[in-house]
């Protein structure tokens, strides 16, 4: 494990002396990895994983390639470097490369490596699991979960004299319960930097209440309603709108914010007036990597400031040809919420599909960003303010543009966990005036 | 199986057998199964140039070490998979080349069974020192857990293997020269841009070598050498009025050599997919309503992998997945009794397909892998096992389906190829269409999204054409098809024959917590369904 900035900047500056390019980077990756998975209530399987990985991308003139190995003595080292300017020198121009950087300023991120996290061993991670599988066998159900705790430490140096360095924890939990007779499932899950903010037997007990009480569902006619998005599910949400934010494709024609030739919808009041998205790698509920892959400061921006279009994300060589700061690709992304709880919004709802996570999210047009995907783990009818029965789940196609056009209302923001493949959030959950459900689906 | 029977560490230790690891050039021609011989031990076995582990003692000895340490620590059951991987990844845009990445990763794995709970541990670090220092890691997480741990662990039994299987092949794609990969892909970009209206070009090279020396303490020693190629395109046409399509090519990956990769030709094929592109953006908006669909096999695959393969899978269907990937509607109760298809649908796993992803000899279980049936003549009849679940289902062997994508990731049951058996009938997908009234046919796999039981599935495509009277119309937008997977199948009334059977894939087939990827290949020839609900993704003018 890459310990400290020194351990890092030692194997890197290796790297870099053995350079024989125009220009080089490298960029090392060390991380321990520990994970308990249980299923039909008991534990299946169970590790610690320990990695790393030194890339080294070389560069002579606009010609450039990467190679990347996970040994890490000199010689290794050294035949990385090689492999690298062996193949950049094999390249064809690349117009769009711009260089390594020299010396930069990152924010600084505090309390992102959390020591107690990093200390969290095969014991410490069976316990509460144990505790978990215990109560969900007391009540009658039939869990699955999955916990896991990870450090992990990330660095750059260039042959300009850039170093970033980043540690982190991160811990995760999620879990899903579900009926003996196979009729109700519900979910639950949370990610912390500190492992011992996890809370396991609270979201067991919300599985729990969610797996129960979804039982036996019913079915609602597919067409428009309006909903009530838990945070898990507006995280979906949002990160497939982050991903459509680029200023390139918008400029090139090819995104949902492109308006005329080369032109952007930057400025617009495109979504309701609650809705502010920005990112802040520092901001104490994300503590995420203050730079991007090539080094590049990632620096606190605001997306979407009440509902109006403010920036898109740029890499360096489009900003560059467009005479533009370049932003990187957005890190610790938050979207500010309201007060109160997703009960809050349930309570203040007249009619509403309650929807507690999203699946299969998957692109049906691009342009306009309408995607498809389906609910899962707790889909429920609300009336007058109170959760009414369980329903069966749906596939919608709808546009994350859509529902942030029309927020009614928001509970506070919450970090989520991260998902299927993408990382953590911090969003908040939404009470949304009409959501496009397209057909059913009987999956429990 | 009672695993106490066994000699633990029989014929593994020093001298029983030694491996050709470094040989990695000696690939045979002809490929699988070339059986140990004296000429293929090689005692010094770390010579290869893109890898040389921090240790030299020796990879056998190094995995001897863990089985040691883990005998040493209760382990009634350890497996050690030394992995090696490669991933070359060339990328082009339009006239220039954007990234040319070559990376390599090695490590160890140790999983091992203490008092019938799984233990699993990892490191990049490759000596007998850190195989002892694993095992016993391993060993720890599964005593921390063991508490939690209802029934033990059983494995069903299976014979000892000392056997090597290598990809077939003819040229290494590891070994062409890059400046010919960057050669073609811009030849592919510029052939594809040639074309009126065309206006970005992607292309793309991706190879992976998978290396992997399996050694367990019931004493197999599998040596394993993997090859694979995945060559594609994009071309994305821009209107006047900002309006936009984008067609990739069907190019599969697939488990094969460089020659597979030039028998494409992509150069000449570039401008079909660029002229593709352009009619798209003409096309008319595609239909709603219930209506036929002619399914090309460049479609088909993916329905057959969302629909077929994954409900199919033992543990979705008994709750292993349930907190990730989900559950299955083909639930145990229903093997054997469930009418999954029309009666003319076959569908099969198999570890054995030439040029199939996840073609093999050996799973990562140890087990020699095989074909059997999961839908025969409409019925559910098998399902996709490991070692472990074997016994879940009354099962005697396992079906060889445990697979980890790395050293440091824990195997677990992964999907074969599943293909759907081509017609016995003669049928061309020209007499197919020309027998179909009203209906849609679709080319090329687009998006995709399937519920967590496997039931309602909604797919996208790259080309829809309208079939009127027996004959391909217009091209059309927009086209999307939505079903339930027991429905859609049912309605499958003809299939055309071996002549047009084709197998797509993917990389990136995922599963699992924390999330792994597998590949594997799908293949079939040109079906017809009745009456699908299809739907326009339009989303209004």
């Amino acid at each position: 494990m890459i310990s400290n900035a020194a351990d890092a900047r030692k194997i890197l500056t290796m790297a870099i002396k053995a350079s024989r390019a125009d220009e080089a980077v490298a960029h090392l990756y060390g991380g321990v990895r520990g994970q308990v998975r249980w299923a039909v209530n008991e534990v299946t399987t169970a590790g610690d994983a320990e990695t790393v990985s030194l890339t080294v991308e070389s560069a002579f003139g606009k010609r450039h390639a990467s190679a990347t190995t996970n040994r890490l003595d000199a010689a290794s080292i050294a035949a990385c470097v090689r492999r690298s300017e062996a193949a950049a020198r094999l390249m064809p121009d690349d117009p769009e490369w711009v260089g390594v950087l020299g010396p930069q300023t990152y924010a600084k991120v505090d309390g992102a490596h959390v020591k107690e996290t990093a200390a969290f061993g095969a014991a410490a991670r069976a316990r509460p699991v144990a505790e978990a599988i215990g109560a969900v066998k007391g009540a009658g159900l039939v869990g699955a979960g999955f916990l896991e705790v990870d450090e992990s430490a990330e660095a750059l140096l260039t042959s300009k004299g850039c170093f970033a360095f980043h540690r982190a924890t991160d811990s995760g939990y999620t879990t899903t319960t579900r009926t003996t007779d196979g009729t109700g499932s519900g979910w639950a899950g949370a990610s912390h930097r500190d492992a011992r903010a996890l809370d396991i037997g609270k979201l067991t007990a919300t599985a729990l209440e969610k797996g129960r009480t979804s039982a036996a569902p019913r079915a609602l006619d597919p067409g428009t309603y309006p909903v009530i998005l838990e945070p898990e599910a507006v995280a979906t949400l949002v990160e497939v709108l982050m991903g459509a934010l680029g200023q390139r494709e918008a400029e090139e024609g090819r995104s949902p914010f492109a308006k005329g030739k080369e032109a952007t919808r930057v400025g617009e009041k495109v979504f309701s007036d609650a809705v502010t998205v920005r990112s802040d790698p520092a901001d104490p509920a994300q503590r995420s990597e203050p730079f991007d892959g090539d080094g590049l400061p990632l620096k606190p921006y605001k997306w979407i400031e009440a509902g109006v279009l403010r920036q898109l994300h740029v890499g360096r060589y489009w900003a560059a040809k467009k005479g533009v700061a370049p932003t990187g690709y957005p890190s610790g992304v938050l979207m500010e919420g309201g007060k109160g709880s997703v009960a809050d919004l349930v309570a203040g709802a007249d009619k509403a599909v309650l929807v507690t996570r999203f699946w299969y999210v998957r692109h049906l047009n691009p342009r306009k960003l309408i995607i498809t995907g389906l609910t899962r783990d707790g889909t429920f009818w609300i009336e007058k303010g109170k959760v009414v029965r369980p329903v069966k789940n749906f596939r919608f196609n709808d546009s994350p543009i859509d529902v942030l056009s029309k927020v009614e209302a928001m509970s506070e923001a919450v970090r989520t966990s991260s998902g299927w493949g993408g990382s953590a959030m911090v969003v908040p959950g939404l009470r949304v005036s009409g959501f496009h459900f397209a057909s059913l689906s009987d999956a429990v | 199986m009672k695993l106490s029977r066994r000699k633990f560490l029989a014929g593994t230790g020093a001298g029983a057998v030694g491996l050709a690891v470094g040989g990695m050039g000696m690939r045979d021609a002809h490929g699988a199964r070339v059986a140990l011989s004296a000429a293929a031990v090689a005692p010094k076995v770390l010579s290869h140039d893109m890898v040389a582990p921090a240790d030299t003692d020796g990879l056998m000895a190094v995995a001897d070490a863990a089985l040691a340490a883990a005998k040493t620590a209760g382990a009634s059951f350890a497996d050690v998979r030394l992995v090696r991987l490669r991933n070359q990844q060339m990328s082009a845009r339009e006239d220039h080349i954007t990234g040319l990445s070559d990376s390599e990763s090695f490590g160890l794995g140790v999983r091992v069974i203490v008092e019938g709970t799984w233990g699993f541990a990892a490191s990049y670090e490759v000596s007998t020192a850190a195989a002892d220092r694993v095992a016993k890691q391993a060993a720890t997480v599964a005593k921390a857990d063991g508490a939690a741990r209802g029934r033990a662990v059983e494995l069903a039994p299976e014979p000892m293997h000392r056997d090597t299987w290598r990809t077939p092949l003819v040229k290494d794609p590891f070994k062409i020269p890059l400046e010919h990969k960057a050669a073609l892909l811009l030849d592919i970009n510029k052939a594809a841009l040639a074309v009126k209206g065309a206006k970005y070009c992607n292309s793309y090279l991706h190879f992976v070598n998978e290396w992997k020396l399996y050694v367990s303490s019931e004493g197999s020693v599998i040596e394993q050498d993997l090859i694979r190629c995945w060559p594609g395109l994009d071309v994305t046409a821009v209107s006047d009025s900002g309006d936009y399509e984008s067609r990739a090519h069907d190019a599969a990956p697939r488990q094969a050599g460089w020659e597979y990769v030039t028998g494409l030709d992509l150069v000449a094929d570039a401008p079909r997919i660029a002229e593709d592109a352009v009619k798209k953006l003409a096309a008319a908006e595609g239909p709603v309503g219930k209506l036929d669909l002619v399914l090309h096999p460049t479609h088909l695959w993916l329905t057959i992998h969302e629909s077929v393969g994954h409900p199919t899978e033992l543990d979705r269907a008994l709750g292993y997945e349930a907190n990730f990937a989900g559950t299955s509607f083909c639930t145990v109760d229903k093997l054997g009794r469930l009418k999954f298809a029309a009666d003319g649908v076959t569908i099969y796993a198999d570890r054995t397909t030439p040029g199939g992803l996840a073609t093999c000899g050996f799973d990562d279980d140890g087990v020699a892998t095989s074909r059997w049936d999961l839908v025969r003549k409409g019925m559910f009849v098998g399902y996709q096992t490991t070692r472990e679940q074997a016994a879940w289902i009354g099962e005697k062997a396992s079906r060889g389906c445990a697979y980890a994508d790395s050293w440091s990731s824990v195997p677990f049951q992964r999907m074969p190829n599943v293909s759907l058996t081509p017609g016995e009938k003669r049928l061309t997908v020209d007499e197919l269409i020309a027998d179909t009234k009203d209906g849609v046919y679709i080319v090329g796999d687009g998006s995709y999204s399937i519920d967590h039981q496997r039931y309602n599935f909604q797919f996208g495509g790259q080309m829809f054409y309208e079939i009127k009277k027996g004959k391909l119309g217009r091209p059309l937008r927009h086209v999307a098809y939505q079903s339930n997977t027991v429905e859609f199948w049912s309605s499958c009334d003809a299939v055309c024959d071996e002549r047009s059977w084709w197998m797509g894939g993917t990389y990136y087939d995922g599963k699992g917590e924390p999330g792994q990827v597998n590949a594997v290949s799908h293949g079939c020839a040109p079906s017809r369904f009745r009456k699908v609900n299809v739907l326009n993704a339009g989303g209004g003018a």
